[in-house]
């Protein structure tokens, strides 16, 4: 048998068929060249296999997830007459000679030249007197106001944190939940091996016997 | 406890006739050898975790495209593979973490340790992923191809210019575990 060159991988591997791994074997036991190779491959090998496999830093678990997906709220198919309309408008407003006009609280939109209007000359803004008048304080009224804006925001507060709460104690429920099935899957997983191995090692002692 | 291919089909079927919680037995029998191997692609256990974790989302998300159910690890190797490959498309240019001598300790010298880390590092990619498929993982050549996408020749070349390289570090007798333990 010739040598083993590209063979020597499938060889070390023992991944060559039946027949032919063991005609190699033969061959290797008498050749000095390929024992050189085999034991090259092989102490490599060995010292690869040397670093331990890592444990994983975190287990994973698979729950399913109840939150609803998020909906448009337009329908898809809108959204291009929508764009094409928009651009229409946009459009017309870049090309047609266009004037705002915002007066006395009113806009005026015109297409085309607009004939100017003289402006109104303003008028003077008349001049509120404020008289200065000692005023007494009502200290009971502001202390009730002050008490009822607390009583207000504590109760927001609470209701947030409460809603806070429940949603994440859904979520650990959810997640326990999650757990749990995995854990009873594992379990049953675990029985039925069991029950396997039982089945095989009594077939293996009434052989035996 | 290992699940064998037939088990593995019946878990495959339930996922997917909406039974989520059953694809957590292919996760509790896969995402050690899953994890290693990104670990010994990417070196760097957070990250690895991260991309543990994402293979097997996207395995989640499509496994409905798996057409032999029979083969689930190789087709689970080729995600993880893409989800590698991506990261070092991303990462293009960038230097790696510097290897954590605390990660894995085991019996065999730390200095021999790292020899091998260190060595199994510096080779390319493709090359790095073979070795580490064959060794660690025990993939046979044919599924190592499916996993590269790539002939078995090609495959098995890479393992040749590897373990070439890995020779001139590590074909010491001094690196190997001593008999005795």
């Amino acid at each position: 048998m010739s040598h083993l060159e590209d063979r020597l991988a499938e060889f070390v591997f023992e991944e060559l068929p039946d027949p032919e791994m063991e005609q190699a074997r033969r061959h290797v036991a008498q050749c000095l060249e390929c024992q050189g190779l085999v034991s090259g491959f092989g102490r490599v090998r060995r010292s690869l296999e040397q670093v331990p496999e890592l444990d994983v830093p975190r287990r994973m678990v698979f729950v399913e997830s109840e939150a609803p997906a998020r909906r448009s709220w337009l329908p898809a198919g809108w959204l291009v007459p929508i764009g094409v309309a928009a651009a229409f408008v946009l459009v017309v407003l870049l090309i047609v000679p266009m004037q705002l006009d915002w007066r006395d609280g009113g806009v005026t939109i015109a297409f085309g030249n607009m004939p100017t209007v003289p402006a109104p000359a303003p008028q003077a803004a008349p001049i509120q007197q404020l008289a200065l008048e000692p005023a007494s304080i009502d200290y009971a009224r502001l202390a009730d106001d002050v008490a009822a804006l607390d009583r207000a925001w504590l109760e927001a507060e609470l209701n947030s944190r409460l809603s806070a709460t429940n949603s994440e104690y859904q979520s650990d429920m959810r997640s326990v939940r999650g757990e749990m099935d995995y854990l009873v899957r594992l379990q049953e997983a675990a029985t039925r091996d069991t029950l396997e191995n039982s089945t095989n090692i009594l077939l293996l002692a009434e052989r035996s016997q | 406890m290992t699940l064998q291919s037939a088990d593995e089909r019946t878990i495959i079927e339930r996922v997917l006739g909406g039974d989520t919680n059953s694809f957590n037995l292919l996760v509790w029998q896969w995402e050690k050898p899953i994890y290693n191997y990104i670990y010994r692609m990417v070196r760097d256990p957070d990250e690895a975790m991260d991309l543990c974790q994402d293979s097997f989302m996207k395995a989640f998300r499509e496994l409905g495209t798996l057409k032999d159910r029979d083969r689930f690890s190789a087709w689970l190797y080729r995600i993880a593979h893409n989800v590698c490959y991506s990261r070092f498309r991303k990462n293009q240019g960038k230097v790696f973490v510097e290897l954590d001598p605390n990660v894995g300790a085991s019996r065999m010298p730390i200095e021999n340790r790292l020899a091998v880390e260190k060595a199994l590092s510096e080779l390319p990619d493709d090359q790095r992923e073979v070795v580490v498929l064959k060794v660690y993982q025990g993939l046979k050549f044919d599924e190592i191809a499916a996993v590269q996408d790539a002939p078995v020749s090609t495959v098995k070349s890479r393992l040749y210019m590897g373990f070439d390289k890995l020779k001139a570090v590590l074909g010491s007798p001094a690196l190997e575990r001593p008999q005795s333990l």
